[in-house]
């Protein structure tokens, strides 16, 4: 099946684009996929995303509002033909399906969704690792957990290590925290790091005060740790690192 | 445990005939246990349905042991952590014994994702590529990292994460319970918070729902776990509903504890 939104000022096709991502943005930013320059559109303005079969528009709070055959939608499932409106600018959904290849494509699909399982020895060759000197790295199923530590690189303790084996090591002025950080808008729990077996990662917890990791505010959302990334919260600096 | 609310659904989907997937969970102990059987005839059922029920029993059986969240001095992961992995280890040993036992049963396996909540941390172990995700706040995040080829070729960069999504062998995993005696299950901990919502589910749904699609149903069914679990659900048929779709919801309504007891659950004592 394929799908696409063609382009149009009143009346001329100004280009096509074909759905072939999960995600096409559409807005006045150059960032966006569908790239409109005029400014009766916002610069994040609507998106189209493909979820399955389906493809859904979704306007995303933009100024002007999107309509689809001209009625104002903030979300709706697109058929082909539906002709969407954005500023002055109109896309026309087009959805080409070609009946028998479709039905050809969805017989081998079902065997190919049932969950199978892979032995080690064909998921070597699949990985391309059998034989080769990666061997070390071939089996990494079974890899040792990586020990990750930080360093203290400002304050008092300046030089110090803290070795990160536990599961959770948490950040703040709380009592329990591994590593203490004072500061009247700092939280009890203002982060926490979380040992995993693909690596650390961290994130926010509580407080006014947010620590920031290589300059960047963290959110609840955890961002994996790498090698030298800096973890400033108040007044404490600390550096991670990989013990080798 | 009051302080938890959890939901578990499954459905066979629209192309196969059984449902081979498995969920249990036992809110006074703060469990969760979701399993997907793979193998001939009905065998996989007979494996994810082992998984759960011999899980769920060593756990409650276990945690009666210890109080609750002490360190393992040796791995740094709290006891739960151990339990639950220690558990989904013995689970494969006695699936095995089973499938040589039974030739019905020959060649069954199933993944597993473990949920021990406990002192306002959850300890998860899984094995396999039935997953855990954590809403907090509007952001989605993954717990728990797939045992799948595809998910291999992406960590090694072989792969970028669009082109995951569209291989063929996405149903390939590369480790599960049944298969081999020395599993490996991978664990992870962390903070629960009052307002975590965690979704545990099979690859029923994320072969063919994507994250931002998962996101978004969450955030819009919010605190109704019931509703959001079977619009996600219902996003998977929609899609097609190639395989069996399962999913646990549990919600952090209040501080997480096995020490306490009914009354300073209820008046947020500490």
């Amino acid at each position: 099946m394929s799908t696409k939104l063609i382009l149009k000022f009143k009346d001329t096709v100004i280009s096509e684009f074909e759905l072939n991502q999960e995600e096409t943005t559409i807005g006045r930013k150059d960032e966006n996929i569908i790239h409109i320059d005029n400014l009766a559109v916002s610069s994040r303005h609507a998106r189209v995303l493909k979820i399955g079969k389906k493809v859904i528009l979704e306007d995303l709070e933009s100024t002007n509002g999107t309509l689809v055959n001209g009625q104002e939608t903030s979300k709706h499932i697109l058929k082909s033909g539906d002709v969407i409106t954005v500023g002055k600018h109109t896309l026309t959904f087009v959805s080409l399906e070609d009946g028998v290849e479709v039905g050809k494509e969805e017989q081998a699909e079902s065997d190919m969704d049932k969950t199978m399982i892979i032995s080690a020895s064909a998921r070597e060759e699949m990985m391309g690792t059998k034989g080769s000197s990666d061997s070390s790295n071939s089996n990494a199923a079974a890899a040792p957990m990586l020990l990750g530590t930080v360093q203290y690189i400002s304050g008092p303790l300046m030089g110090k290590v803290v070795d990160l084996k536990a599961s959770l090591t948490n950040i703040g002025k709380g009592e329990n925290c591994k590593i203490r950080v004072k500061g009247m808008l700092v939280g009890k729990q203002a982060a926490v790091i979380t040992r995993r077996p693909t690596g650390y990662h961290i994130a926010y917890l509580e407080g006014m005060s947010k620590p920031k990791v290589n300059g960047k505010t963290l959110t609840s959302a955890p961002t994996t740790l790498k090698e030298g990334d800096i973890i400033e919260l108040n007044d404490t600096k600390l550096e991670f690192f990989i013990r080798k | 445990m009051s302080a938890l609310e959890m939901i578990a659904v499954t459905d066979v989907g629209i192309k196969r005939d059984h449902n081979e997937d498995c969920v249990g969970t036992d809110i006074q102990a703060g469990l969760a246990v979701l399993a997907d059987g793979m193998g001939g005839h009905n065998a996989g059922e007979v494996a994810s349905s082992m998984a759960v029920d011999l899980i769920i029993r060593l756990l409650k059986d276990g945690l009666k042991r210890f109080p609750e969240g002490e360190l393992d001095e040796e791995t740094g992961f709290s006891k739960e952590a151990v339990l639950a992995r220690n558990s989904t280890v013995t689970a494969n040993n006695v699936i095995i014994e089973t499938a040589q036992a039974k030739p019905e049963c020959a060649g069954m396996g199933t993944t597993v994702v473990v949920a021990v909540f406990y002192d306002d941390r959850v300890a998860v172990a899984h094995v396999g590529d039935s997953r855990m995700y954590l809403l907090r706040e509007e952001y989605l995040s993954h717990v728990t990292e797939d045992h799948s080829l595809i998910q291999e070729q992406v960590r090694r960069g072989l792969l970028t994460a669009e082109d995951a999504r569209n291989s063929a062998i996405k149903n390939l995993v590369t480790r599960a319970l049944g298969v081999e005696k020395d599993v490996e299950a991978d664990v992870v901990e962390d903070i629960a918070r009052v307002g975590d919502i965690y979704m545990m589910c099979s690859d029923g749904l994320t072969d063919v729902v994507p994250d931002e699609a998962i996101r978004l149903t969450m955030l819009e069914h919010g605190n109704n776990l019931q509703a959001s679990a079977q619009a996600l659900i219902d996003l998977a048929n929609d899609a097609g509903g190639p395989d069996n779709i399962s999913v646990i919801m549990i919600r952090v309504k209040a501080s997480v504890s096995r020490k306490k007891g009914f009354f300073s659950q209820l008046f947020g004592g500490k």
